[in-house]
């Protein structure tokens, strides 16, 4: 029973030693699990598959480093789903932070490398770039996109019709189909504001640490999908690639190391609580 | 996109490495590395929020307008208005003088003002579709709607139990909440604990949800440490 007790004082390096060797094992053995598609991811993908020709999809896309392991698939898998409907696009960052607009950029450019090479910037999407101010910038965009941006990422005036085609179509809410605000924690605000007020239906892409706080709005119908973690992005390209062998996201990558990093935690709450136990008993 | 060179993926391997030292102990190279970083955040905002934020929308109108100004009042004068937008945000940074302190308050009183208005139109449109989905049938037809007065849809067992699971959590939730009396009565205990337990269920996701989070921000660098850095995979 001694040993028993010891359980639950194990030195927590140890702990992060077996987290890191269980997660690396399927970075370098090539392990791929199937995937069950949730309801709020299967119900943004269907959402978006039924966007009607003329009508652009906004994407918040405030996220950086600090949540690239999660966020970094859900616009991957979105993007791509875009690219391959040519469903037009206009990405911005709405006051979280202001590196958004640069991670986006670097998700979209290797995307467009490697699988859309004849998309075309000012087209298919277009790049806002970063604004500040939360309730304040949404009412804006959805009454005037003009007063709120006057020059997109690169430069270009909103005007600029030979650069910039797509947002000579883009005036107010009216022409936007969807909002996806893809961050570590989406800004509440969009669903008073914007879906409260015009309808527009909203999307989140979220950490999973939020998401539960964010399911209420799915079962009201004020979000129309939601994907969750690293876990929404995987379930996400499993109905963009329905053959396994084809998926190669940041999720798809992602979601099998993370499985195996779960186990190890799952064994030692299981080890943490034999240890508790057998210390009780040997107290009496 | 340019590609990555070697000596970035290099320098972000070692900070990546020098950061997570910090799980075996405290040392100088994590704090160099987090007091680098937050400077670089820091300047990186600064130089945004200038030249997407306060140069497009504040700077180059009221420049215009007193351009226009000083062309006779020509048309689009009123830009120079702007400049009064930008005399109110000044005033912030009286707060660290005492002997003007006051008139930050002015500028505090507008913001807590146009704060309360705002607060109010954000609770109600976020809030009643909340309150008004909670008012669910207990027997359900498979589309939701009541067994009386609603669709032509079949009666479905499994979404009556989801309304009738739904329902009884919001009630047992609101009696632990009830403090302003002492939940001596049986049925009001009981109702109360299991409130509490389902309180923990939620408290439950809410933890296997953080540890999710966690993991996946851990897995990123993983993934470029074996990848990208080691090639390994």
């Amino acid at each position: 029973m001694e040993w028993l007790a010891r359980l639950q004082s194990i030195d927590r390096r140890w702990i992060y030693a077996a987290i890191w060797v269980a997660c690396a094992l399927p970075f370098v053995v090539n392990i791929k699990l199937p995937v069950y598609v949730s309801p709020e991811t299967r119900r943004l993908y269907e959402f978006i598959e039924k966007c009607p020709p003329g009508k652009v999809i906004l994407v918040d896309s405030a996220w950086d480093a600090g949540s690239q392991g999660e966020n970094w698939g859900q616009v991957e898998v979105v993007f791509e789903h875009l690219l391959r409907k040519r469903i037009p696009f206009i990405i911005t960052s709405v006051e979280i932070t202001p590196l958004g607009p640069q991670f986006a950029d670097q998700v979209i450019e290797r995307l467009v490398r490697e699988k859309f090479p004849d998309r075309k910037y000012g087209v298919d999407w277009v790049n806002l770039g970063y604004t500040k101010g939360s309730w304040q910038a949404m009412q804006q965009i959805a009454k005037d996109i003009r007063q709120q941006y006057k020059k997109d990422s690169r430069g270009y005036s909103l005007d600029d019709a030979e650069h910039l085609p797509l947002m000579q179509r883009v005036r107010n809410i009216e022409d936007i189909y969807l909002i996806y605000s893809v961050t570590y924690s989406p800004l509440e605000d969009w669903i008073p504001f914007i879906h409260g007020v015009y309808g527009t239906p909203i999307a989140f892409g979220c950490a999973g640490i939020q998401s539960t706080t964010y399911y209420r709005y799915l079962l009201s119908g004020q979000l129309v999908g939601m994907l969750v973690g690293v876990r929404g992005a995987a379930e996400y390209d499993a109905l963009l690639h329905p053959n396994l062998r084809d998926r190669n996201s940041m999720g798809t990558k992602l979601i099998v190391p993370q499985a195996f990093g779960h186990l190890v935690i799952i064994v030692a709450v299981i080890l943490g609580n034999i240890g508790y136990f057998a210390a009780r008993r040997r107290k009496g | 996109m340019e590609e990555i060179a070697p000596w970035q993926i290099w320098l972000a391997a070692i900070v990546t490495l020098g950061i997570y030292s910090y799980l075996i102990s405290d040392n100088k190279l994590y704090r160099l590395l987090l007091n680098v970083m937050i400077g670089l955040g820091v300047g990186y905002n600064f130089i945004i929020m200038w030249k997407q934020v306060l140069q497009p929308l504040w700077w180059e109108p009221m420049t215009r307008g007193f351009a226009a100004v000083f062309n006779g009042f020509a048309p689009g004068s009123a830009g120079a208005l702007w400049v009064l937008v930008g005399l109110l945000g000044t005033l912030w940074y009286f707060q660290f003088s005492r002997k003007y302190l006051w008139l930050s308050r002015i500028v505090i009183g507008m913001t807590l003002g146009a704060g309360a208005g705002v607060v109010f139109k954000q609770q109600l449109l976020m809030n009643m579709p909340q309150i008004a989905d909670s008012f669910r049938p207990l027997i359900a037809r498979a589309d939701g709607t009541p067994l009386v007065g609603g669709s032509d849809a079949p009666l479905s067992l499994w979404m009556s139990l989801n309304n009738i699971i739904f329902v009884g959590t919001i009630v047992c939730v609101m009696v632990y909440f009830f403090f302003s009396f002492e939940h001596k009565w049986a049925p009001v205990r009981h109702t109360a604990r299991l409130g509490r337990w389902l309180l923990m269920v939620s408290f439950g996701a809410f933890f296997g949800n953080t540890v999710m989070t966690r993991m996946a921000v851990f897995l990123e660098r993983l993934q470029f440490l074996l990848m990208d850095w080691l090639r390994v995979g």
